[in-house]
């Protein structure tokens, strides 16, 4: 009888590993959507980054990269590609605020347009064609490409896709700060022109001198430092309070280009970037 | 090669569909047919044997997840074997205890009256999966679809064998109540 089951059920448990952790994930979620609430502007993203071990087919069984919309108060579904083992968000060019967010011009010129790198799809099923951001030349190419979805030869409409996230395959990896900011075009706090955590904008050369001294943990290590012995309950109770207390991290470089994809949760002291988690030595504000 | 391309090739009785469903699918087949059957060379017989089944069922059959489809032909395949080399006696290896934990909820008769309800039955687990979050339904299927032991699940999605068994059990008692209630008799 059960091996009469559905098959998508069946193929689902052969390619989707997910790391389990079933309260914190939601919750994350949700630490996200208070922020957004809090700073107001498009979108902040729930980034699931734990990939499937053994499968061949990266992207096409990617979890979803969500979206808190403001005007709707729900969750999307953005599109996201996959490239050189990372995931990249492919922006909606009309939301301006998202935009700005970045530091990006609203429109991509044809000057704008570098070399093609390659051919991905979406996890939508849409192939988009990639290609360098040829006037950006102060960022690292891994941080901002220009994405033209296909079939519009005649008339192209390009988009930016922004990194997001590694593909992470062993979730008890990390990657050091040097390496994220790296992809953002930082080598040095000089390359930094301001840091602003929730509402507050802080020292940059301390900023970037405590993340890049910080204890590096990858979600494992994360999860065994700020949850190891705790029940269900407990577990709960801090997710919900370091949602309530976490704060949105943008660094701006000295090339314009804003990074969003950090958090800083000062009740435990950790700035979390893409899937690594930072452990700061003093606390941040 | 594409999964259509590759049913085409059986519908064509072309014999390089069994060198691509090898190429493709030996791997997940093959693990398949590790966990039930336990041994090496066993496994491959099943594998082997899976590719002989699809040629002969395909024609007439055309099914829209190969994947799905070559992996329940190994399954049932290894099953037998299982049955046939523990005919016997009873224990030992991760079958045994997969089976242990599934005669609480289900009951693996095969009577005919169960034969006539069983894909009703199969149709009422599969709602009743489709009821769980994702990755709770992941760790059941992989348990008792794919016969993996509790320490792979663990890894595969994350946590500790321990609360891996843990939510199998709750979910084994969900799936009870569940089909009681649709009339199905355990």
């Amino acid at each position: 009888m059960l091996g009469d089951i559905d098959d998508t059920f069946i193929m689902e448990a052969r390619k989707a590993s997910v790391r389990y952790t079933p309260v914190r994930n939601v919750l994350r979620g949700a630490a996200a959507a208070c922020a957004l609430v809090l700073v107001c502007v498009g979108a902040v993203w729930g980034i699931r980054t734990w990939r499937a071990k053994g499968t061949d087919a990266v992207g096409t069984d990617a979890l979803p990269l969500l979206s808190w919309q403001e005007n709707t108060g729900e969750y999307v579904t953005l599109p996201v590609v996959t490239y050189r083992g990372a995931y990249y968000e492919i922006l909606n060019m009309s939301d301006t605020a998202a935009l700005d967010r970045h530091g990006l011009p609203h429109a991509i010129t044809g000057k704008m347009v570098g070399e093609q790198v390659v051919q991905v799809r979406s996890d939508g099923g849409d192939v988009f064609t990639l290609y360098e951001y040829a006037d950006y030349s102060g960022v690292n190419q891994m941080a901002v490409l220009i994405a033209a979805r296909d079939g519009q030869d005649d008339d192209k409409t390009y988009s930016y896709a922004i990194f997001c996230n590694f593909i992470r395959q062993n979730t008890a990896l990390c990657d050091t700060a040097q390496k994220m900011f790296g992809i953002i075009g930082v080598y040095g706090a000089e390359d930094i022109t301001r840091v602003q955590v929730g509402e507050t904008v802080v020292d940059a050369k301390r900023f970037y001198d405590l993340l890049c001294g910080a204890d590096a943990k990858g979600e494992d290590g994360y999860q065994y430092d700020v949850f190891f012995k705790m029940n269900e309950k407990q577990q709960q109770a801090l997710c919900i309070e370091l949602a309530d207390t976490a704060q949105e991290v943008h660094i701006t470089t000295k090339h314009g280009f804003c990074a969003c994809g950090l958090t800083y949760e000062p009740k435990i002291g950790y700035v979390d970037w893409a899937c690594n988690h930072y452990k700061l030595a003093e606390p941040l504000l | 090669m594409e999964d259509n391309a590759i049913v085409s090739l059986y519908w064509a009785r072309d014999e390089a569909a069994i060198a691509a469903s090898d190429e493709k699918y030996g791997g997940y087949c093959g693990t398949i047919a590790r966990n039930i059957v336990g041994d090496r060379q066993t496994a491959e017989e099943c594998v082997n044997d899976t590719w002989l089944r699809a040629w002969e069922t395909m024609p007439p059959q055309r099914p829209s997840r190969l994947g799905a489809f070559l992996g329940r032909i190994t399954r049932n395949l290894s099953f037998d074997r299982y049955r046939q080399s523990h005919a016997d006696r009873r224990g030992g290896g991760e079958l045994a205890a997969v089976l242990d934990e599934l005669a609480e909820c289900v009951s693996g008769g095969e009577t005919p009256e169960d034969a006539l309800s069983r894909q009703e039955l199969a149709k009422a687990i599969s709602d009743f999966l489709g009821t769980l979050p994702r990755v709770k339904r992941q760790m059941f299927v992989r348990r008792y679809w794919y016969g993996e032991c509790l320490g792979d699940i663990a890894e595969k999605c994350g946590g500790t064998p321990s609360a891996v068994s843990t939510a199998l059990g709750r979910m084994r008692s969900s799936l009870r109540e569940y089909l009681t209630e649709r009339g199905f008799e355990l």
